[in-house]
């Protein structure tokens, strides 16, 4: 009977807590109950799926200066969002929607030739460019571009 | 190097409610920028400030993608299930 209420219990919080609530449990739980073994045994599962979260206990490691307030997962939706690979560094940037929607824009046109110049991506010197159709590089309300 | 609105995703999450940066933004946008994010904490926030100074911005957010894979979402359901059915019927406990 006990044993089935935990289990139950543990069904139930996987679906809906972080997952290293359920990996403490998981493990917290045979200590608790002063089962060795059955704690040795899950900390060797833990790298294993669990069950109702669907979620291997491996997280993807991220790090950012906003992890103070953004749950891991919720960060990892950022990189994935940004089409983000093992190695980079994703730079956010934030302002007002609508017009002033530019300033951000443009800061962040800024941060590419920053980072390009960074990574040796920029050559020397300038190239020309004609511009047949402007505005070349500004927001279009009507293509949403 | 990539550039993606992240505006949506932002909003409809949780944690914008207590970060002032994204909860009054209207526009977001994340650069993702190769083999910056193995660098340590001390040199990217040198680039904040670098962002600030050399791009005229209030404020960046950066985010290290250290190790994608690992995280991907897992559908086998085995071991939940194990434990489950050895707690339903008290062998273990």
């Amino acid at each position: 009977m006990k044993g089935s209420l935990v289990g139950l219990v543990l069904v139930k919080m996987g679906e809906c807590v972080d997952p290293y609530v359920h990996v403490l449990l998981l493990c917290a739980l045979p200590m608790y109950l002063r089962k060795l073994h059955v704690f040795f045994f899950s900390v060797l599962l833990l790298p294993l799926p669990c069950t109702s979260c669907a979620r291997t206990f491996t997280l993807m490691k991220v790090d950012s200066s906003a992890k103070a307030k953004y749950s891991n997962d919720e960060l990892i939706a950022w990189a994935q969002a940004a089409d983000a690979k093992d190695g980079d560094l994703v730079c956010i940037f934030a302002g007002a929607a609508g017009k002033m929607a530019d300033k951000t824009r443009e800061v962040c046109g800024k941060w590419r030739h920053v980072m390009g110049t960074e990574l040796g991506y920029r050559s020397e010197g300038f190239n020309a460019l004609w511009v047949v159709n402007f505005p070349l590089l500004e927001w279009d309300p009507d293509e949403g571009r | 190097m990539k550039l993606k609105d992240l505006t949506a995703l932002v909003q409809s999450q949780a944690g914008t409610a207590e970060f002032p940066m994204f909860k009054e933004a209207g526009l977001v946008i994340g650069i993702s920028v190769p083999t910056l994010g193995t660098w340590g904490n001390k040199k990217i926030k040198a680039l904040e400030m670098r962002a600030k100074t050399e791009a005229g911005a209030k404020a960046m957010i950066w985010l290290k993608c250290e190790d994608l894979a690992a995280g991907k979402v897992n559908e086998r359901r085995l071991i939940g299930w194990w434990w489950w059915w050895m707690l339903m019927f008290d062998v273990v406990l």
